[in-house]
């Protein structure tokens, strides 16, 4: 992207499309790959790798390749969903503010200065609590702090925007709001969020991954990474490598999207 | 004894510090799968600089000068690559060393000044502030003699009060003020070698005059090289040893001076006696406008204005003098004065928001600054089809049919309409900011120094333009501008603004001779 050190950029972004792709595609064709496999139990808890599963057994003797499958899958999807709806929701409301003050802007300040004022695993583990864990409520809730980032970041953009000539050219057309907030100010910002929802992409993965790990994810059949973790914690106490590898799925993922989005912004190639 | 105490100067002289061969630079092409050639900015160019030497290029808009000036840091803009050739600088080719070494080079070895000087520093940090990380980056000050060391920079540039500016935005300082602080940041670092990008271009006469001699006598001082980039040959002429010329990409062989100048020399326009006397139809009055009256800052104390239909009046000033604010003020763009803006006997109100859409429609506005004026995402379709659709509300066909046609009037065509911002020049985008405007079908069109970011040739057809459209379309113009001679040619009558109050409407060809623009005021308030 970046002018010269055009080979570092690259090879960045290559390591990154391997990772990413590394623990998405077996993730996506989940359904396909583990025969509909889901959570038989094939052996002894913990067993050793074999031919047939190359990462050994869970705890209740379930094959851990297919368990890794399966969770990697509900904890893509979860964040992913998540982070679609606050890039939605966040950027446009920083978007509307920077434009139109108004009591939006009172409003949304007060509200997203508290949000983020919270940390973000107690906030959820609270929502949780109360509402009761299900797909819509942990999406809902994972969504809404990462949308608190994304109003932030809009926001500053797009008052940067808001104060150029070709934004007072349309104030003096009379424009209406969405066609400002659509056409004049967000095609100009769209881009430093997009680096921004590779972020919140990351944070929403661990934050849903920190709840499964609490026992605040799915209820059983659908697991999610952190509950991987969780259910195979003991094993640490055995020397066993079980909870490595969900954990490992997350570090490999979370690496990739960063070099991913280091190679996109350019941030690597500069000196 | 003589030759001992010249000696090493002499040799320094004769050395060659920058050397360009076969410089080529192209525009990408649109799709980069396609092995096409894109259009070449730059073709071929060799030329050599010794230390201490002043190097002039001129040429005219879109000749490929700023490409030049950046391709000597090694950079390009984004869309646009070095394709070829060599720059070496003291022995090394720029275009071969590592990102984090030329980043080293650039702002300290080798500086350059824009032409843009308020968009050089970044809104966010003082300019104090900004100076004073060159100076620790590339002179390794420590803090407090960095500091010391600024503020006697930016008294070296006739800055007012260093310690006091330090401490300002570049938001807070004019244009005079700025431009003289990024040399004094460009100084900062130490350099051997300045590149500058046309530094005075936006200035208006007085100060110009003013940072010409300042950059001349700082070049002196320094002994430092520099590149001078300009379109204005006069300046070029009175800094550099030596001038080449570009046009369309290719360095022109070195030319004698003066048949240069006769070249570009501006015959006096004809004057346009005949329209003064129609229209008796007063179609804007603008009475008593006061602004910034809650401060001790007041920069408009009671302007009053009549411009008739289809009248040409030229508004003029001294920068700073609140020109700019009164086009706001007209178009609403300013609500937060006192006086009172009407249309035809209507009264305006003060903020567009509560104009009608017809009013809006009536009065357009170009701006100075065209490119900042026009949204980089938007192509030229949606730029001027969005505004007739907006007043006329016509379906997508007649719209483009319609937009089509506007660029014809302004002296483009149909092949424009899928362009953006990035891929048009100074002199089209203007005429892309005309076209805007006129897509109103407006009475009055407020120009504010459309000509001024703009090299002599663009600039004279943007006036031709300016005055065929308004015998064509019977629109009127109030022509904000500080350029003199750009004023005697277009307008009908002249109003000049001095401290903050129309002194007086004359005709075009005494304006010169008025007293209020001669006298140029103290340093500490012009800029």
């Amino acid at each position: 992207m970046a002018a010269s050190g055009g080979a570092a950029g690259k090879s960045y972004r290559q390591v990154g499309v391997i990772l990413v792709t590394l623990v998405a595609a077996p993730a996506l064709m989940a359904p396909l790959l583990s025969g509909g496999d889901m959570g038989n139990v094939v052996g002894a808890p913990w067993a050793d790798a074999s031919l047939q599963h190359p990462l050994g057994l869970d705890n209740l003797g379930r094959d851990m390749a297919n368990r890794l499958m399966w969770s990697a899958r509900t904890s893509l999807c979860v964040s992913l969903v998540a982070t679609l709806l606050a890039f939605v929701v966040g950027t446009s409301l920083g978007a509307l503010v920077a434009v139109r003050g108004w009591w939006v802007e009172k409003v949304a300040d007060r509200v997203v200065d508290l949000l983020m004022a919270l940390p973000p695993l107690i906030f959820a583990l609270v929502v949780l609590s109360i509402a009761g864990t299900s797909l819509a409520t942990l999406v809902v809730t994972v969504a809404i702090m990462s949308a608190t980032r994304f109003f932030r970041v809009s926001r500053t953009l797009a008052a940067g925007v808001v104060v150029q000539p070709y934004f007072e050219v349309a104030i003096a057309r009379k424009e209406r709001l969405i066609w400002l907030i659509f056409h004049e100010v967000l095609p100009n910002i769209v881009k430093p969020l997009l680096a921004q929802s590779g972020l919140q992409l990351c944070s929403a993965l661990l934050l849903g991954a920190s709840l499964g790990f609490l026992g605040f994810g799915l209820a059983p059949p659908v697991t999610d990474l952190g509950s991987v973790v969780r259910e195979n914690a003991p094993a640490l106490g055995f020397g066993l490598w079980a909870p490595l590898f969900p954990a490992i799925t997350i570090a490999l993922f979370i690496s990739g999207i960063n070099l991913l989005i280091d190679a996109v912004s350019g941030t690597r190639s500069r000196s | 004894m003589l030759s001992r105490v010249l000696g090493p100067g002499v040799d320094q002289l004769s050395e060659n510090i920058l050397s360009v061969s076969g410089l080529t630079v192209e525009r990408m092409a649109s799709n980069p799968q396609s092995r096409e050639p894109g259009t070449r900015l730059l073709d071929g160019v060799s030329l050599s600089l010794r230390a201490g030497e002043v190097l002039g290029i001129v040429g005219g808009s879109g000749a490929g000068k700023s490409t030049l000036g950046r391709a000597l840091l090694g950079y390009a803009r984004s869309g646009v690559r070095i394709s070829g050739g060599v720059v070496t600088y003291r022995g090394r080719d720029l275009l071969q060393i590592p990102e984090h070494e030329l980043g080293a080079i650039r702002g300290g070895d080798i500086a350059y000044i824009a032409q843009n000087p308020a968009g050089s520093f970044n809104p966010g940090l003082t300019i104090g502030r900004q100076i004073v990380e060159v100076l620790r980056r590339h002179r390794a000050l420590d803090s407090s003699s960095a500091k010391a060391e600024t503020a006697k920079l930016l008294a070296s540039l006739e800055l007012p009060a260093p310690l006091k500016f330090m401490k300002r935005y570049v938001h807070q300082v004019s244009g005079g003020q700025a431009q003289r602080a990024l040399i004094a940041m460009a100084l900062a670092g130490g350099p051997s070698l300045l590149v500058l990008d046309e530094p005075t271009t936006a200035l208006d006469p007085a100060t110009r005059a003013r940072v010409v001699a300042l950059i001349t006598s700082v070049i002196r001082l320094h002994g430092v090289a520099a590149i001078y980039i300009s379109h204005d040959l006069e300046v070029v002429n009175a800094i550099a040893d030596r001038i080449i010329r570009l046009e369309k990409g290719v360095l022109m062989s070195e030319q004698d001076v003066a048949a240069l100048m006769k070249e570009h020399a501006m015959p006096r326009p004809s004057r346009l006696q005949a329209r003064v006397e129609q229209a008796p139809e007063a179609l804007l009055e603008v009475t008593d406008i006061r602004t910034g009256f809650a401060t001790a800052q007041e920069v408009l104390r009671g302007v009053s204005l009549t411009l008739r239909a289809g009248a040409i009046v030229g508004l003029v000033g001294q920068s700073g003098g609140g020109k700019s604010t009164l086009a706001r003020i007209i178009c609403g763009l300013h609500p937060d004065y006192e006086g009172h803006v009407s249309l035809s006997g209507q009264r305006l109100d003060p903020s567009i928001k509560r104009r009608t859409a017809e009013q809006a429609r009536r009065v357009q506005m170009v701006y100075q600054s065209a490119e900042m004026a026009i949204n980089p995402q938007h192509t030229v379709e949606k730029i001027i089809g969005r505004v007739v659709h907006r007043h006329f509300g016509l379906d997508r066909k007649a719209v483009t049919a319609q937009t089509i046609a506007l660029l014809q009037k302004v002296g483009l065509d149909s092949s424009f309409l899928g362009r953006t911002a990035r891929e048009m020049s100074g002199g089209q985008l203007q005429r892309i900011g005309i076209a805007r405007a006129l897509a109103a079908r407006p009475e009055l069109i407020v120009l504010d120094e459309v000509t001024s970011a703009l090299d002599v040739q663009t600039a004279r057809g943007i006036l031709r333009l300016l005055r065929t459209l308004s015998e064509r379309e019977g629109v009127a113009y109030l022509f904000i501008s500080h350029d003199m001679s750009a004023v005697t040619e277009l307008c009908d009558e002249v109003a000049v603004l001095d401290n903050g109050a129309v002194v007086a409407v004359v005709e075009p060809r005494s304006v010169l001779g008025c007293a209020a623009l001669q006298e140029p005021r103290s340093v500490a308030t012009v800029a």
